[in-house]
């Protein structure tokens, strides 16, 4: 069941590529997809281009899929491992999402963090209290990490 | 005559996609939200979404705090969803084919209930119509209907009226009998 659902997202991708991410399986496993998210135009991730690994679960899609950044980003939410801290990945993950729905909530993580349930709390507190600093050196991330 | 014939097969053509569309969105409509495939042994929620029965009770296990609609969060239980029964629905067990493959890596097969039965609510009948419900003695029936008297077993199954439908009821069986009567004076006299 997983796999055939997992081949009907990425025919719907396809047919209907969502603006600023796209994604698709990395090889040939159909369990293992490498998604780009291009930084939100309104951020100070924008003009970056950051890699996603997205990990299927066999019981996909009962159990949310494992999504992890591949690239550095200066986030309170996404730590240095690059995991992604978003309900909809854990206790809030539906049956009814899907990856593309995924990646745009991401994308919308990245225009607006949630430093009230942090990964990374100083970021989180320098967002809060130095907000001019947190963009600073997100854009400096971005630059480095994100241009490649 | 090159234009013609230019002209009928693009219209052909023309049709041929619009039709290919309207099939995938007709059967896109009857697709589980879980499996996105079309929905087996549908079941519909309480809140209109439509589910493989496999798909939604497997949900329902996973959820082990409270279960809502993986569309929308409502609340959903077994008892509270709807079966569907189309015309082309397989008249196999629930419990042979549907499971080996969307259960494989869930629970084991044995513990996937059969789907909810349908209910199977009375006829409503409306009160103030001439429609003969009991076939015995249709004409004696008919007669008492007119004046008020409900002998019940016609409308075994009829929901209590309100006050304001008793009201209206009255009200149309009241002119009914003046007609009746202006009908009988004008005949007699």
């Amino acid at each position: 069941m997983a796999s055939k659902r997992i081949q009907k997202e990425l025919q719907d991708l396809q047919r209907d590529p969502p603006t600023s991410c796209s994604a698709g399986p990395a090889g040939d496993d159909l369990f293992h997809w490498q998604a780009t998210i291009m930084g939100p135009g309104d951020s100070p991730y924008a003009g970056g281009v950051f890699f996603v690994m997205i990990h299927f679960p066999p019981d996909y899609p009962f159990k949310p899929p494992k999504v992890q950044f591949q690239t550095k980003v200066y986030h309170p939410n996404v730590n240095s491992q690059g995991s992604i801290c978003l309900d909809i990945l854990k206790e809030q993950w539906s049956p009814a999402l899907t990856i593309s729905k995924v990646l745009l909530s991401v994308c919308s993580l990245l225009t607006d963090p949630n430093p009230d349930d942090p990964l990374v709390p100083e970021i989180a507190h320098i967002y809060k209290s130095d907000r001019q600093r947190y963009e600073e050196t997100a854009r400096e991330w971005t630059r480095k990490y994100g241009m490649g | 005559m090159e234009l013609e014939r230019r002209h009928s097969p693009h219209q052909a053509s023309e049709r041929l996609p619009s039709l290919v569309e309207e099939h995938s969105d007709a059967t896109g409509a009857f697709e589980c939200n879980i499996c996105y495939d079309l929905a087996r042994e549908p079941v519909v929620t309480m809140c209109g979404h439509l589910y493989c029965w496999p798909c939604i009770y497997r949900w329902m296990q996973v959820q082990s705090h409270c279960r809502v609609c993986p569309l929308c969060k409502a609340g959903i239980d077994v008892e509270q969803v709807i079966p569907i029964y189309g015309r082309g629905a397989d008249q196999t067990d629930p419990r042979s084919a549907a499971e080996k493959d969307i259960l494989r890596d869930g629970p084991p097969a044995a513990t996937l209930p059969r789907r909810p039965l349908g209910q199977r609510p009375a006829p409503i009948h409306r009160s103030s119509s001439f429609s003969m419900t009991g076939t015995v003695q249709p004409s004696l029936q008919f007669i008492p209907s007119i004046f008020g008297f409900n002998s019940g077993s016609g409308h075994g199954h009829a929901e209590p009226l309100t006050p304001e439908q008793q009201h209206q009821a009255f009200l149309s069986r009241l002119l009914l009998m003046l007609g009746s009567f202006v009908i009988m004076c004008l005949l007699l006299f």
